[in-house]
């Protein structure tokens, strides 16, 4: 037979979203975090040159990760690797793509190259997670094609408070327009300002057409299983596994380094188990008993806009 | 009848509509309980196919089970630690329909895998992710033994069947490799029947 054979359709997009439902994403800046994570049990790593907590401290210019740790990273596990770009930055999005990462994150947490326009999606062969905060911003990424979304949180500070935030506003967002009279849904898509078709799906459906994970402030086990009770799919870990207990050894001592990351692998451990098992409380107690270190957490509600991640991108 | 569907990670709720649609009861398994299975002593126990103490057992036992895509060394690592092995064992022993697509396959399987250890239930050697990376990830259409149209068979960072062992059923290739196997009670698919809307496989497997 004739095989007609597709590659990059929004299908097998979402398809690969799919198959991380329920896994947790780790970011991870090298091939020892990588193995760490993937050994906790990881479904995916995200590879990015900073954790960031310490973009945040550092300032600066915050680009896509060098191409020689990228390339480590995809060497030593066999999870899906994802990495990100700028917002709007179609040529690293292309870079990475050449590379053969798995996923490529269009995100906040870096410097933004755009401040008008998001990546135009459409034209890859590899899918596109992006940031939102609420349904109007999810569904105009979808609109550019997204085949995933999470939400935004604020990235860097171990603090849930702006994770659960914006996933109340997405979920209640689609509760409100799945209820709806089907006639409200032009002035709906008006207000949002977002695609009429996407509100006329997520108000056929009551969902997004594509998994919608959290991200952006999960520190421990009960974090993690919070947003999972909240709505979501999965969650992103960024800086809460690999900004644990770094105040408690110095990683330029090998043997110091070996217990640090011993105690990561733990947490990480514990995060995989509350997710998986969120609606079970004998296990997210479990997963909590054995979290070991957690970061230091950022008081948000002291920060000032202009050092909010969240508030990059539309 | 009643299938279990791990859902420790990956496909699982997809494959849930997909048994319902063929009016299929489902049941979303985690830990060895919930398909109502007291965790056996051991291995050899399970390989017997004692299923459940009877004093333990609250929940229906599933007639089939479905291992779906995802990812394999998590599977491997939360599924034992769980005692899923040991059931998976149990229901192999016992005649009851075992499924495995994609990362399920592997885990079913047989073969040298990195930070996976298969379970060995079904003599056939995997590779994992051995089509490439995501962007590798394709559609097709294959001839599937005894259905009568092509199947749109949706591969996504999909393993190949290296080895196959004696009297392994073949029931689609794609290129010359195997894509879809059945050994008695135990049917593996290395692409994702749960993708599209053609119920097909999940009858085949499910309701013979």
């Amino acid at each position: 037979m004739d095989n007609q054979t597709t590659i990059g359709t929004i299908d097998l997009k979402v398809g690969l979203a799919d198959m991380l439902r329920g896994g947790v994403i780790m970011d991870v800046t090298n091939a020892d975090q990588a193995k760490i994570a993937e050994d906790a049990g990881a479904a995916a790593v995200m590879a990015l040159e900073r954790v960031p907590a310490d973009i945040r401290k550092e300032g600066g210019v915050a680009r896509m990760s060098r191409i020689n740790v990228l390339e480590e990273i995809m060497k030593v596990v066999q999870i899906p690797v994802m990495a990100k770009a700028r917002i709007g930055h179609f040529v690293e999005a292309q870079i990475l793509e050449q590379l053969g990462v798995d996923y490529i994150d269009e995100s906040e947490v870096l410097t933004p190259a755009d401040e008008e326009n998001h990546i135009d999606k459409h034209l890859f062969k590899v899918p596109f997670v992006c940031g939102c905060r609420n349904l109007g911003e999810a569904l105009r990424r979808i609109g550019e094609g997204a085949a995933m979304m999470r939400t935004k949180g604020e990235a860097g500070t171990g603090n849930v408070v702006e994770a659960v935030r914006h996933m109340r506003q997405v979920m209640g967002d689609m509760r409100r327009i799945h209820h709806m009279d089907s006639s409200e849904l032009m002035a709906e898509s008006k207000n949002l300002q977002a695609p009429y078709t996407l509100v006329r799906y997520v108000h056929e459906n009551g969902k997004l057409p594509v998994p919608n994970f959290a991200a952006g402030g999960v520190a421990t086990p009960a974090d993690a299983a919070m947003m999972v009770q909240l709505g979501a799919e999965s969650v992103f870990v960024g800086s809460g596994i690999f900004k644990a207990g770094t105040d408690m050894f110095d990683v330029n001592i090998e043997k110091e380094r070996k217990e640090l990351y011993k105690v990561q692998g733990k947490l990480a451990a514990a995060i995989v188990r509350a997710v998986t098992h969120a609606d079970s409380p004998d296990e997210v107690l479990a997963a909590q008993r054995d979290q070991g270190a957690v970061m230091h957490g950022l008081d948000v509600r002291s920060m000032p806009d202009e050092e909010r991640l969240a508030t990059r991108g539309w | 009848m009643l299938v279990g569907i791990l859902a420790i990670q990956g496909d699982y709720a997809t494959h849930s509509k997909a048994l319902s649609d063929i009016g299929v009861e489902v049941v979303e398994i985690r830990r060895a309980e919930d398909a109502g299975f007291a965790n056996p002593s051991s291995a050899k126990d399970a390989r017997k196919g004692n299923l459940v103490d009877p004093d333990i057992a609250l929940k229906k036992i599933p007639d089939g089970m479905i291992i779906p895509g995802g990812e394999s060394s998590t599977f491997d690592l939360l599924g034992r630690r769980y005692g899923l092995d040991k059931l998976f064992y149990a229901f192999a022993a016992s005649g009851k329909t075992l499924f495995g697509t994609c990362a399920g396959a592997i885990w079913l399987g047989k073969g040298e895998h990195h930070k996976v250890k298969s379970l060995g239930l079904i003599d056939v050697d995997l590779e994992r992710n051995a089509y490439g990376r995501q962007v590798d990830s394709f559609n097709t259409q294959i001839d599937i033994k005894g259905f009568d149209s092509p199947f749109d068979a949706v591969f996504i960072r999909a393993p190949k069947i290296t080895r196959l062992g004696k009297d392994i059923e073949v029931l689609a290739e794609y290129k010359g490799d195997p894509v879809f196997v059945r050994w008695k009670n135990i049917w593996l698919t290395t692409f994702h029947p749960e993708r599209t809307n053609d119920r097909r496989i999940h009858q085949l497997v499910f309701s013979g």
